[in-house]
């Protein structure tokens, strides 16, 4: 692409990023300013409690608002139909951190939350984030609403926050027939149109059990919606075969995303303090290596030829530190304001970069040392997080968590949004052999797509550990790190069984993991400020 | 500096054991022969013309290089190329490959397959697969085999170097890699078989596929003929889902475990026609380990890796050279290893042959298997008669005169090792050779022929023979 059709297409999206500048309200010298330690304060919007920050992907990161749940001024984050998706209270409001006074308080903001008559009622009562969190479904003519939930984050002194997890944006609620209601076997499903938009509809849930696993199917009046698995057996796998080793991080702080280059020392970054970290398994030893001041190193990849690629979140740039000769190179983002975060591989050499914040994917030849394109994706707000390569079809595949889509860039073609029904929130993802798997912020699921024919399967693994980041073994076995209290998870597709590993201490486990050529799970703490390793024999 | 070598010989089954001294100018080890390489990968194999080929940086692109064996000065093939390599996770199997000599390079880059002919200074593109195709030549250096996608899957493509097209081998073979590997006219590859990849073995002659493996567990197979053609190397995910070496035989289609390591990590095995196979072995880093194939000797560890990414291990036709990728401590870069278990040896010839009293003494030949060293010598003399092939350390010339006339001694005769003439003709010794034995020796064989003249030995030409 050259610098002209760049800044034709910069044109054409002026009035995207004109929104998008007023929504952000942050003026970028100030985000560059900043960037050592944390997002700016925004104007009369409360600072989001620091508990919050991982339950909706990127949350630090979308523009945050003010609104009112009843008579509650909270702080929130809009969700794509502008119905409050994360919202927490200047003020607590006056309620008991208790199931039943809960609920009644969130009946009377359901109108405020968008739930549009459907009726939280409470199902369990867990430990997240460290605090108590009280889950509830949403509930109309005694049918729940599939994957649709309201979590109720409290501690000793009230409400936190609130995650309010509707389908946005809504086309159309049907009518039930009344000889449906209050079936166990009948449930309301989010069906996702072709505009992307949500209509809800009277599905039929069934359950087939078989020897290792409890599968559920959803249909509706085109078939099989959504397929799921869930195994009987236990998920503990045999510590004895698994050794963890932990490492502090010497300098610095925040260690996110992490990869091995070719000679299997791991590296990872450190957005607050602008360097890249690299960790020697040999020696024991770290060394860090500066970017650039306020740039913010964000997802990070190594690529063949030890070129460690980051995303310069808050300098509008990408970088490059080349291993052997340790010069740290940036390249300035094709359009402004930009976010660049994870860079990923093409089959053809180039690499490209996802920009959560302003929606895009853009793609760059270290060749040619220019921009081949930028994509300004066609669904708003897909908080695209992470891209991968099928290097059999040159197809990248993105997450898309915001939207619950799954992205595929054919070469030559228009980017091309597969929905993830279950609206799990595809956050990171890894390929191998046909298909691309992901992890889901939202649930503790993994999901797959065949790439032959774009559906999506999922895979429950232990309840209550939401996905974080997602590698795979050589054997093709999927990796997930979960972030409430901190697995490892190893998914067996020839089984479909999955077998996890607590880590021992490190459970600040957020972005970043890999697998080193070796085989050595290696992963991030990010809120303990260490790196480890798995090693499962 | 002395060491003491031992030697083993074999004379009509019989094997003895003699013991002898040699100057030792210095033991075997692994020595670097690259440095500031760049960075990335460096993928080397060795050919049989004594050159490690691998992948190294060049200011901004990646070009093939060639390097001795023994070190020296590393020669750059290529020049703006910029090849590609497979590296990471499933992209574990070397991207160079030549014919037996080293004189075709096959490669790849950003218009597709390449194969680099030394002899004629040309570089011919093959295919315009340019997403890991992988291609492979066979010893010969006249076929070609890589994978390329046909909506959307890898396929095995073939193509004979003199031809103007290839041939797709396999059609609609599923998810995954076919990482195929040629040898002669057959093929292996790997294809899903039941959600596992299976090796396949497809005969260019007879058109036909044959699964070789079955329900070898998840992940790559990594099938590479042994040098002979008689087995295939590959790997196969086992219990408590480690990886280990196994070997499948064409003849049989019986498979068996090489290794029983029980850790993780790829083998990557590299066979050799003797049977020896190189294999990563992982132990918090990979390291080298020779396999014995026929079960003769027990596993030995070639190298201990220092950092965390792969070996790499290729080796010779005999084993007697590996060569891998490890850093240099001193920059951090991978380079380019070679490890010798055996000596490299030169040889040259002077001095003639005598006349027996029935037949002529012909030409001699050595060859090697592991790190026996067969020499010998064609003959039309008679089967039965006694040889002797006598080793020192000085080359002589001296006229044997009326004793024996037109007879030579040319090496002084340290050691004697007796042997009898073959039915076929030819005699020979096999000589065990100490993987740190160096030094330069001088031998000649002579005849037992008490008709021929009154010294009653006829004396061949000599052989000085270079150990390092």
């Amino acid at each position: 692409m050259t610098d002209d059709s760049i800044h034709d297409m910069t044109r054409q999206s002026l009035a995207v990023w004109t929104t998008a500048l007023i929504t952000l309200a942050v003026p970028l010298a100030a985000r560059a300013a900043v960037a050592q330690t944390d997002l700016p304060a925004r104007p009369n919007v409360p600072d989001m409690p620091a508990q919050l920050r991982e339950v909706v992907f990127g949350g630090r990161k979308f523009p945050h608002v003010t609104a009112s749940l009843g008579t509650t001024k909270v702080g929130a984050i809009h969700s794509l139909g502008k119905s409050l998706v994360l919202a927490w209270p200047v003020e607590r409001p006056d309620v008991d951190s208790t199931a039943t006074a809960v609920e009644q308080w969130l009946d009377s903001v359901s109108d405020d939350l968008g739930l549009h008559g459907f009726a939280p009622r409470h199902r369990e009562t867990t430990t997240r984030y460290g605090l108590r969190a009280f889950d509830f479904d949403l509930v109309r003519d005694g049918a729940t609403l599939m994957d649709s939930f309201v979590t109720v984050y409290c501690d000793e002194s009230g409400i936190v926050g609130v995650h309010n997890h509707f389908p946005e944006p809504l086309a159309s609620i049907a009518e039930m027939d009344a000889t449906l209601r209050n079936q166990p076997s009948t449930v309301w499903f989010a069906k996702r149109r072709d505009d992307f938009a949500y209509d809800v509809v009277v599905a039929r849930k069934s359950v087939e059990q078989n020897a290792t696993h409890r599968i559920e199917r959803i249909q509706t009046d085109r078939g099989v919606a959504l397929e799921r698995f869930e195994q009987k057996a236990s998920f503990a796998g045999p510590m004895a075969a698994a050794t963890f080793e932990e490492f502090s991080v010497p300098s610095g702080s925040f260690p996110d995303q992490i990869w091995a280059d070719s000679a299997g020392r791991i590296w990872f970054s450190q957005p607050p303090n602008n360097q890249l970290t690299a960790y020697d398994p040999a020696k024991k030893t770290f060394q860090s290596y500066p970017t650039t001041g306020g740039s913010g190193p964000d997802g990070l990849w190594t690529d063949d030829k030890d070129r460690v690629w980051t995303g310069l979140y808050y300098s509008q740039q990408v970088g490059f530190l080349d291993v052997p000769t340790k010069v740290f190179t940036t390249i300035a983002a094709p359009y402004t304001p930009a976010s660049l975060a994870i860079p990923s591989p093409s089959a053809d050499g180039t690499v490209w970069v996802t920009d959560h914040q302003n929606n895009r994917i853009s793609e760059y030849d270290p060749t040619l040392k220019k921009w081949v394109q930028s994509i300004v994706l066609p669904l708003s707000q897909t908080w695209v997080v992470q891209g991968v390569l099928d290097q059999g079809r040159g197809t990248v595949w993105f997450t898309g968590t915001f939207q619950h889509v799954m992205v595929a860039k054919e070469p030559g073609l228009a980017v091309r949004n597969v929905p993830v029904t279950s609206r799990g929130g595809p956050a990171f993802l890894a390929y191998h052999d046909d298909r691309v798997w992901f992890s889901e912020w939202y649930a503790n699921r993994l999901g797959v797509v065949d790439v032959t024919n774009d559906k999506v399967t999922e895979y429950t693994y232990r309840a209550g550990e939401n996905g974080g980041p997602m590698s795979i073994l050589p054997d093709g076995r999927p990796v997930v790190g979960t972030r409430n209290a901190g697995y490892i998870v190893v998914f067996d597709p020839a089984t479909q069984t999955f077998v996890d590993y607590k880590i021992p201490t490190s459970t600040g486990l957020k972005d970043g993991l890999t697998v080193s050529p070796d085989g050595s799970i290696w992963f991030t703490g990010t809120s303990t400020n260490r790196i480890a390793r798995l090693i499962l024999k | 500096m002395k060491t003491i070598a031992k030697q083993s010989l074999s004379i009509s089954g019989l094997t003895l054991a003699i013991v002898f001294s040699f100057s030792d100018l210095g033991a075997a080890q692994a020595i670097p022969l690259t440095k500031a390489s760049g960075g990335g990968e460096r993928q080397p194999i060795v050919t049989g013309a004594g050159e490690v080929l691998y992948a190294a940086m060049a200011g901004t692109t990646r070009e093939l290089f060639a390097v001795p064996v023994d070190g020296g000065t590393s020669t750059k093939l290529t020049t703006g190329r910029d090849i590609r390599l497979g590296y990471g996770t499933f992209d574990a199997w070397p991207s160079i490959a030549s014919d037996a000599t080293g004189s075709k390079i096959a490669f790849w880059d950003a218009v597709g397959v390449q194969v680099l002919d030394r002899t004629n200074n040309t570089v011919t593109t093959i295919a315009t697969a340019a997403s890991i195709p992988y291609p492979r030549l066979d010893a010969k250096g006249t076929d070609i085999v890589y994978q390329s996608t046909v909506q959307g899957h890898f396929e095995v493509f073939h193509r004979a170097l003199n031809a103007s097209s290839a041939v797709q081998i396999t059609t609609a073979s599923g998810e995954g890699r076919r990482f195929p590997d040629i040898t002669a006219n057959r093929i292996v590859y790997q294809k899903p078989v039941s959600g596992a990849h299976e090796l396949f073995l497809y005969d260019l002659t007879s058109k036909t596929e044959r699964q070789l493996t079955k329900n070898s567990g998840l992940g790559n197979r990594y099938g590479r003929f042994a040098d002979d053609g008689t087995a295939v190397v590959y790997e196969r995910t086992t219990t408590n889902d480690t990886r280990e070496a196994w070997i499948v035989d064409l003849s049989s289609s019986t498979s068996r475990a090489l290794t029983t390591f029980g850790t993780i990590g790829e083998r990557l095995g590299a066979p050799t026609r003797d049977g020896y196979v190189f294999v990563q072995a992982w132990n918090r880093t990979y390291g080298i380990t020779r396999v014995d194939s026929t079960g003769k000797e027990p596993d030995a560890t070639i190298a201990s890796g220092t950092t965390g990414g792969y070996r790499r291990p290729a080796a010779d036709d005999h084993g007697h050279v590996v060569v891998y990728q490890d850093i240099d401590p001193a920059t951090g870069m991978l380079e380019v290893w070679r490890a010798r278990s055996c000596p490299s040896l030169d040889m040259s010839r002077y001095g003639t042959s005598g006349t027996p009293s029935v037949g002529t003494i012909g030409k001699d030949f050595e060859s090697w298997y592991r790190c026996e060293l067969t020499m010998g010598r064609e003959s039309t003399v008679p089967s039965g008669r006694v040889a002797v092939l006598w080793i020192g350390g000085t080359q002589l010339s001296v006229n044997l005169g009326a004793i024996a006339p037109g007879n030579f001694l040319y090496a002084d005769p340290i050691i004697l090792l007796p042997t009898t003439v073959a039915t076929n003709g030819d005699f020979s010794v096999d000589l065990l050779i100490p993987p740190t034995f160096a030094g330069t020796v001088y031998s000649q064989w002579g005849v037992l022929d008490k008709s021929a003249n009154t010294l009653g030995i006829v004396t061949s030409s000599a052989t000085k023979s270079t150990y390092r």
